[in-house]
């Protein structure tokens, strides 16, 4: 065999296309995991019932629960619940982490990877 | 031409691993996760190698006995004969016999009458508390397990314990099955930390900045492990500007008065029955503040994270605690190493 560069012409011609692409890809893929905001993700009875993007601002009131969930300015409160203790609706608007409603068996969890460097397995 | 060839596969082989790679694919899969509402809490199982059958024993477990703990609460004392119970119950006495009796799971006729945090949580009056009171026995009481000699009217309150005393079960469950996964189960204040993630590395805790819920105090590290947290800023009651703690003193009636705003303790996991440690002691030092916190810092079995009205964080050597510079809490004094 001779002596070769350590890429032919030919093989540069189908790598460079598929960097190319990898790179779109890559591109792409962080883009729709990290939208500005990132998304409310509202839960009831552990079963997920609907996700609300904090980029827009909305009122939403799950069935199976008598809550009512408000984004707005790209944060998500709990702002009315028919719970006896209120804890839900005490812990205001979020950013981030998540707003448990015991008796009304409501949780509503906030997405957003962009939020923080540091990947958190579990909220204490 | 042959030769060629192979070389052409091995190209294009390498070229679709670059190409996923930059696309992010070879993400490790996604834990597979279940939520409930068991223990009058917010339950999360979590499993990293992605599955869901792993989650299921561990989650029966937990309802079970979760509806086991549920029998105790209103009961007479009395009248309780479950296996769990009487178990919690003497590993309860032994902690007592150690640490002391701010925890008390005779306290239960108390807490009833405060009803913190439910719709009925009131201000009684002194006499009624006197009389509640009086239903408070030497934790010493239920140190063989068995309430069958209780005097008409005690109550037995497990919320100190009941939580940390389920990840120790949910932690036996998981060895039980033989889940070689990385796994957590978390029920709010108490969490058990299991095995290690697929690509190795440890778990990394959030603890919640009790003055801002929208944020975290810190964030830290931690590999197989109980991790409970006790705090006076989820479950409180309100009057005339005054906070009522959810945590009724066994002594006075009256809810705990402390200058801690929460304390989270890390138990490593090969410790026997760590996750009714934690939990007794996250109680424990929350309710008896910062004047006690000294001998809870200073002990080895365990670490803790304390936070105090005054801004001010307390933590023991060996907790990797990375704290969040904008949650306006600062280390008490220098950090021990």
């Amino acid at each position: 065999m001779q002596n070769r560069k350590i890429l032919n012409k030919r093989e540069l011609l189908f790598i460079i296309p598929v960097l190319i692409a990898a790179a779109a890809l890559f591109f792409v893929s962080r883009y729709y995991t990290n939208s500005e905001n990132g998304t409310a993700v509202i839960s009831v009875n552990g079963v997920e019932a609907a996700r609300l993007s904090l980029s827009e601002d909305t009122v939403y009131r799950p069935d199976g629960a008598n809550v009512e969930i408000t984004v707005k300015d790209g944060k998500a409160a709990v702002t009315y619940s028919d719970c006896p203790d209120k804890v839900c609706v005490r812990t205001g608007y979020i950013s981030s982490g998540a707003i448990v409603c015991l008796p009304e068996r409501v949780t509503v969890k906030i997405e957003n990877e962009s939020h923080t460097n540091i990947k958190v397995d579990i909220e204490l | 031409m042959v030769i060629f060839k192979n070389k052409q596969i091995k190209q294009s082989a390498v070229a679709v691993l670059f190409l996923l790679l930059l696309a992010g694919c070879c993400r490790t899969p996604s834990p597979a996760q279940k939520e409930a509402f068991i223990f009058d809490t917010y339950a999360t199982f979590k499993d990293y190698s992605g599955s869901e059958e792993n989650i299921t024993p561990i989650y029966d477990t937990l309802s079970e006995l979760s509806i086991e703990f549920g029998k105790a609460y209103g009961a007479e004392a009395a009248s309780l004969s479950s296996a769990a119970l009487s178990q919690c119950a003497s590993e309860t006495a032994e902690l007592n016999s150690i640490w002391g009796s701010t925890v008390n799971l005779t306290c239960g006729a108390v807490t009833e009458l405060w009803g913190i945090p439910t719709e009925n949580a009131r201000i009684p009056d002194d006499s009624e508390i006197s009389a509640a009171l009086s239903k408070v026995a030497e934790p010493s009481i239920y140190s063989g397990g068995d309430f069958s000699g209780f005097e008409k009217g005690t109550k037995l309150d497990f919320g100190a314990v009941s939580k940390g005393y389920a990840c120790d079960k949910a932690y036996e469950a998981l060895i039980n099955a033989d889940i070689h996964s990385g796994f957590i189960v978390s029920l709010s204040s108490s969490t058990v930390f299991y095995g290690e993630k697929p690509d190795g590395s440890s778990f990394t805790a959030a603890v919640k900045n009790p003055l801002s819920p929208d944020e975290y105090l810190g964030t830290f590290v931690t590999g197989e492990s109980f991790v409970s947290t006790s705090g006076g800023y989820e479950r409180f009651f309100e009057l005339d500007g005054k906070k009522y703690d959810h945590i009724i003193s066994a002594e006075t009636g009256y809810p705990v008065e402390t200058d801690l705003l929460s304390v989270t303790v890390i138990v490593p996991a090969a410790t026997k029955n760590g996750g009714i440690l934690s939990d007794f002691i996250a109680t424990s030092a929350y309710a008896e503040g910062t004047e006690n916190l000294g001998k809870y810092l200073e002990c080895s079995d365990f670490s803790i994270i304390a936070a105090d009205k005054n801004n001010k964080i307390y933590i023991s050597g060996g907790v990797d605690l990375t704290l969040n510079e904008k949650s306006g809490f600062v280390y008490a004094e220098q950090k021990n190493p």
